[in-house]
């Protein structure tokens, strides 16, 4: 064979040579990239330089999330709140003399999957012979008070109580229509019992409630009525709902150092591809609406990816999708280059896979799958962080109110 | 006249910026092959062709948009083609060669030797003389079309694949012996 067959061999051989994707593949892949496209253009740079034109100070705006959720109409809401709107009245029997026991003493709420953080204030009128002896109605729900009044007073109470049902069977609450239990004691000393099963209404889907009243031993008796108003006014308000985390974690502020010394150095680097990346903590928002916000902090050769191949595990417990993930400028420095992701992860999911550790307790180590740039935004790979180093966000004013664990401090 | 033979082109490309799933999934049957081609005879590299063939086509795709139809859809992908492998091309680290089993399990070892000793070739010429032989012999373009796609005169066309021809069988006389 000469060379110039050799050429027209060749070049005949190559014209039958085909692609191994074929055009399926071709169309899955374009779509994935202007989902990409749109997240990127979702970020808005502004860049605004000083008169000088020294110095430029970059700000990524991203989206906000909630204003998405909102506009998507998924804005359900943890709702956490229940407003339980008193009036009654509890009459002491006798004996009345001193000491009197702890009047209306609502801070024994029993709930066995639930706990109870409350707010709000009860009118508390203290009436003799049909006179009103004293008020109060700074009485807040849990109050402990001793009084001394005689007998046939008994205590007036009507007020608006806000209830935070703080658990991670919230928000199932408002799907489910069992009766929670949701007793508490009026504990006067004197026997007298009052059980307020509070339900769902299937029908409404609001929160009823019903009373059981107890007679005490003594023949006295309390009564009166509940209704529960929900969703709350109250949470209307406040527009997000609160999960408080019932722990041992103290905020940033009270520690020594402060909360740029604390994210002064990365806790951990890893190089994937060639690209290296520092994880610097990871901030739990629990009070993300339709879901739990976790800002990873990072810098280097990661970026945005929208999609399920994010993914955070809770306690080594779950791995949990995420639903969506964003540049977020988390903490900059002077350059400017330490930003991080927010990632969203469905707050039902997370309860109903039983990882109330996040909701409740919140979670000891958290492990992220951090996205890795390359060069032309090359997706390099995903560099995973298990990491201890978690700020609980539970401030509306920045972070400096944040939780963190003692032992996790640097 | 040669405006009306255009029109399906043009037709195809509305359809393909307005996100007709029908249009795209034609746009990408009718070109994909032949820029994977194309990729393929400027790479040597089956693995590197899929990733520009890939490229370059939603590339064009998202695009569509700036084709006015003065050329034939055919050249304005291949040109985009072109724009996407000098792109890569710039920033490339050096690839190892074809193996054999890679090329074309299925041939007999000459077929094999003659393809891989090709494209060892054509990756050898040069991207500026490799560029009009490929599209001249893979994708079956004239001088003109392949002038639009490199945006180079006709006579440098036809100088460049006289040289890259002669180059060619040099190379591969020297490969031969």
């Amino acid at each position: 064979m000469n060379t110039d067959e050799l050429i027209d061999s060749g070049f005949e051989s190559l014209r039958d040579r085909t692609p191994a994707r074929d055009t399926y593949g071709l169309t899955t892949e374009l779509r994935r990239r202007e989902r990409r496209t749109r997240a990127r253009q979702a970020i808005s740079l502004t860049v605004a330089c000083s008169a000088a034109g020294v110095v430029a100070a970059i700000a990524l705006r991203p989206i906000s999330a909630l204003a998405a959720l909102k506009e998507s109409g998924r804005l359900t809401s943890a709702q956490p709140f229940v407003h339980l709107h008193m009036i009654g009245w509890d009459k002491p029997a006798a004996p009345t003399t001193p000491p009197w026991p702890a009047k209306p003493a609502l801070d024994i709420w029993r709930f066995p999957d639930y706990y109870v953080r409350s707010e709000g204030h009860v009118l508390c009128e203290l009436f003799r012979d049909g006179r009103t002896l004293a008020r109060d109605d700074r009485f807040p729900i849990g109050f402990e008070s001793s009084y001394d009044a005689a007998r046939d007073s008994f205590w007036r109470f009507d007020g608006t109580v806000s209830l935070e049902l703080a658990t991670h069977r919230n928000p199932p609450i408002v799907h489910s229509a069992d009766p929670i239990d949701f007793q508490f004691d009026d504990t006067d000393g004197l026997g007298n019992r009052t059980i307020s099963h509070i339900y769902v209404d299937p029908a409404t889907k609001l929160i009823r409630s019903a009373e059981d009243h107890r007679t005490s031993p003594d023949g006295s008796s309390g009564g009166g009525t509940s209704s529960v108003e929900y969703p709350s006014r109250l949470e209307a308000e406040l527009g997000v709902p609160k999960f408080a985390p019932r722990l041992k974690w103290v905020r940033l502020s009270d520690l020594k150092g402060d909360l740029k010394s604390f994210m002064a150095h990365p806790e951990q680097a890893k190089s994937v591809g060639g690209v290296k990346v520092n994880l610097y903590a990871v901030i739990v928002h629990p009070n993300v609406p339709d879901g739990i916000g976790l800002d990873v902090i990072t810098t280097g050769g990661a970026g945005p990816q929208i999609g399920s191949a994010h993914s955070v595990e809770v306690m080594d417990q779950k791995l949990l999708p995420v639903k969506k993930a964003q540049w977020f400028p988390v903490f900059a420095d002077a350059d400017h280059r330490s930003y991080g992701f927010r990632a969203v992860i469905d707050g039902r999911e997370a309860i109903e896979n039983q990882s109330e550790d996040l909701m409740e307790q919140a979670p000891t180590s958290v492990t992220v799958h951090v996205p890795v740039w390359g060069a032309f935004h090359t997706f390099v790979g995903y560099a995973t962080f298990k990491t201890s180093r978690i700020i609980y966000n539970v401030s509306e004013n920045g972070l400096e109110d944040s939780l963190i664990h003692p032992r996790r401090v640097p | 006249m040669r405006q009306d033979c255009r029109e399906p082109d043009r037709e195809l490309a509305r359809g393909v910026a307005k996100g007709d799933e029908v249009c795209v999934a034609a746009f990408f049957s009718a070109y994909h092959a032949g820029v994977y081609r194309y990729m393929l005879c400027l790479t040597g590299h089956p693995e590197d062709a899929e990733d520009l063939a890939q490229d370059s086509l939603i590339r064009a795709k998202q695009n569509i948009r700036t084709y006015r139809g003065d050329a034939a859809l055919k050249t304005w992908v291949h040109r985009v083609a072109f724009h996407t492998f000098t792109h890569w091309n710039r920033g490339r680290r050096p690839t190892r060669s074809i193996p054999d089993e890679e090329l074309c399990p299925s041939r007999s070892l000459e077929q094999v030797d003659t393809t891989q000793a090709l494209l060892e070739a054509l990756t050898r010429l040069g991207s500026a003389l490799a560029h009009p032989l490929v599209l001249q012999e893979i994708g079956d373009m004239s001088v003109d079309e392949i002038a639009r796609v490199l945006d180079i005169p006709t006579g440098t066309v036809k100088s460049r694949l006289h040289a890259a021809r002669a180059r060619l069988r040099q190379l591969l006389g020297d490969i031969q012996e």
